[in-house]
């Protein structure tokens, strides 16, 4: 029992340890809606700065836990009792997990991935060579399964939350297309719909993403 | 000393029945009326069940369940008219299911001694039944409290209302510190906590779990003492007329909140819809769950019961 400002990440969305991503997302959603200062159940507990200074740590837990890498990097430090108050989450590419990262390799790799370095977490072929270290926007030759596309969303500081709100497409189907759960997504022509819509808002060629994903689909699902 | 706290919901039980206390702060927030269909809920799955108004002053449970009023209520047993507790119960029109009804005589009744108290109690949880559904009634008021501490389960009925809310917030707060004050005829924890609620301001004290943090900063084992009391509180909690998406998250909020502030888990067993129908079966002074059973209040109100059995909460609904 702490107060909240002692609170870890978890402890602040009143989740487990092991929570899923979906988990996070409802938590996340819940809080924002009970600390927002709309909330009938809150304001005669809790001042208006205590529900401003409770949004700012739900906020902070929701990014640092959102992001596999940092929710790693997070866990470790918990799990090693260090101090997590300051943890400092990043939002997007450039900024890097902040102080004493494991190795410099990795740091690197947060704060610029390269497409090998992507391809490989996707569990994908590298891309042709010529393509390291220009426009990262194109992606050429990178394949698309859900895999990546979490990647490459979690690294433009994108949250699955942001996509849901933007293509108005449950957040359940985006989690499953993320997570390749190719049995559980809609049929075809929504399906395609869904990712031109997914692909357009973290800013990839939507054609390409869902021609890609489409073979990894059928596959799948044939498997 | 019947106040024992073994390790269960809110306090001791007879082992043979298990109490579940309805309570929750403001008036008219459908206490009896969920008393009742929750009675009439255990009953149908054969198992021995009694009702008692325990709404000392507001006494109406009979109503609920279309029963007369009765000639034998619970003021006869505490203004010892009647020597047992049997002598009160009284049968309803419903298989398995038994009622005491309330005191209507107020000014006598609601200011039970703490003897008269412990009489009705010990006399309660010697009874050979399996379940015990206790109404309280609304308010504070030390009867309300120490019942629902009593209880296996306390389960607060709140309207999604700011004022019905800020009522049951109320509700908790006393309960909390009612719970705490059990363990404060030691001197040296008594003056732990005046100090602190006395200087709480200038150590920037707000909310019950600081208080406690407070406490065992200064004295570890008195702190971990309290804090595994108030861990060991787990009432239940029931939105009532509810209309809208909204409304049912009020729920989480209110779990969330108290998390927070009294360090509190509260367990969110569901949500009763708003329905016309159940006012009609009031007038008609028939029980909801026999006049309209299959109405969305009757279905909500079974799927409450079946959560409170299985010790379970809401399903996190996704939408
Ligand atoms: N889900 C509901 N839908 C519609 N009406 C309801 C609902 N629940 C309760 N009511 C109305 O509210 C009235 C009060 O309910 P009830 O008597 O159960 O409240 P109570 O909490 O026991 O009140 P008191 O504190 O006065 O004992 C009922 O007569 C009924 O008309
Ligand atoms: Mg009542």
């Amino acid at each position: 029992m702490k107060m909240f400002r002692d609170q870890n990440y978890y402890e602040i969305l009143e989740i487990r340890p092991d929570a899923s991503y979906k988990e996070i997302e409802e938590a996340y959603r819940r809080a924002k809606e009970t600390y927002s200062g709309e909330s009938p159940a809150t304001y005669s507990l809790f001042t208006q700065e205590e529900c401003n200074e409770i949004l700012e740590a739900v906020e902070a837990a929701y990014r640092t836990l959102s992001f596999s890498k940092s929710r790693e990097e997070y866990d470790r430090r918990l799990s090693a009792g260090l101090d997590v108050r300051d943890f400092r989450y990043y939002t997007d590419t450039k900024e890097a997990i902040k102080p004493s990262p494991p190795a410099a390799e990795q740091k690197e790799e947060k704060v610029m991935p390269s497409y090998h370095a992507v391809s490989k977490e996707a569990g994908l072929h590298p891309p042709q060579e010529s393509a390291p270290h220009k426009d990262t926007e194109t992606y050429e030759g990178v394949e698309f399964n859900g895999k990546m596309l979490k990647l490459i969303r979690e690294r433009k500081g994108m949250t699955l939350n942001s996509i849901a709100d933007k293509t108005r497409i449950s957040i359940i189907y985006l989690e499953h297309i993320e997570g390749d759960k190719y049995q559980r997504l809609p049929t075809e022509v929504y399906l395609k719909n869904y990712l031109m819509q997914y692909a357009r808002a973290i800013g990839l060629d939507p054609k390409r993403v869902m021609e890609s994903y489409m073979v990894f689909c059928k596959k799948g699902k044939s498997e | 000393m019947p106040f024992d706290v073994k390790n269960n919901g809110n306090g001791s039980g007879h082992p043979r029945s298990q109490i579940w206390a309805i309570g929750g702060g403001k008036g008219g927030s459908g206490k009896s009326l969920i008393t009742s269909s929750l009675g009439i809920c255990l009953s149908r799955t054969g198992k021995e069940v009694l009702l008692v108004d325990a709404d000392l002053g507001g006494a109406n449970l009979h109503s609920c369940l279309g029963t007369p009023y009765p000639n034998v209520t619970l003021s006869d047993f505490i203004r010892k008219k009647v020597p047992d507790i049997k002598d009160v119960i009284i049968n309803t029109a419903i298989p398995n299911l038994r009622l005491i009804s309330g005191a209507e005589d107020y000014l006598e009744v609601a200011n039970t001694s703490y003897a008269q108290k412990i009489r009705l109690l010990r006399q309660l949880i010697s009874l050979d039944t399996e379940y015990i559904l206790l109404d309280l009634g609304a308010g504070t008021a030390f009867n309300t409290l120490d019942f629902f501490l009593i209880a296996n389960d306390g389960i607060i009925i709140v309207t999604p209302e700011p004022t019905s809310i800020e009522n049951a917030y109320r509700f908790i707060k006393s309960v909390f510190f009612r719970r705490l004050k059990r363990m404060i005829n030691d001197a040296r924890i008594r003056d732990i906590i005046v100090n602190a609620m006395d200087r709480k301001n200038e150590l920037g004290i707000r909310t019950p779990v600081e208080l406690l943090n407070y406490v065992e900063s200064i004295d570890n084992e008195i702190g971990q003492r309290f804090k595994n009391e108030v861990l060991k509180l787990r009432p239940k909690l029931i939105i009532n007329s509810v209309r809208t998406k909204g409304d049912i998250n009020i729920g989480f909020s209110i779990k969330s909140t108290c998390l927070k502030y009294f360090g509190i888990n509260i367990s969110y067993v569901g949500h009763v819809e708003y329905d016309e129908c159940v006012w009609q079966s009031v007038r008609r002074r028939r029980p909801l769950l026999l006049e309209y059973p299959n109405s969305r209040p009757a279905k909500c109100i079974e799927r409450i019961a079946k959560n409170i059995i299985m010790n379970k909460e809401i399903e996190e609904e996704h939408f």
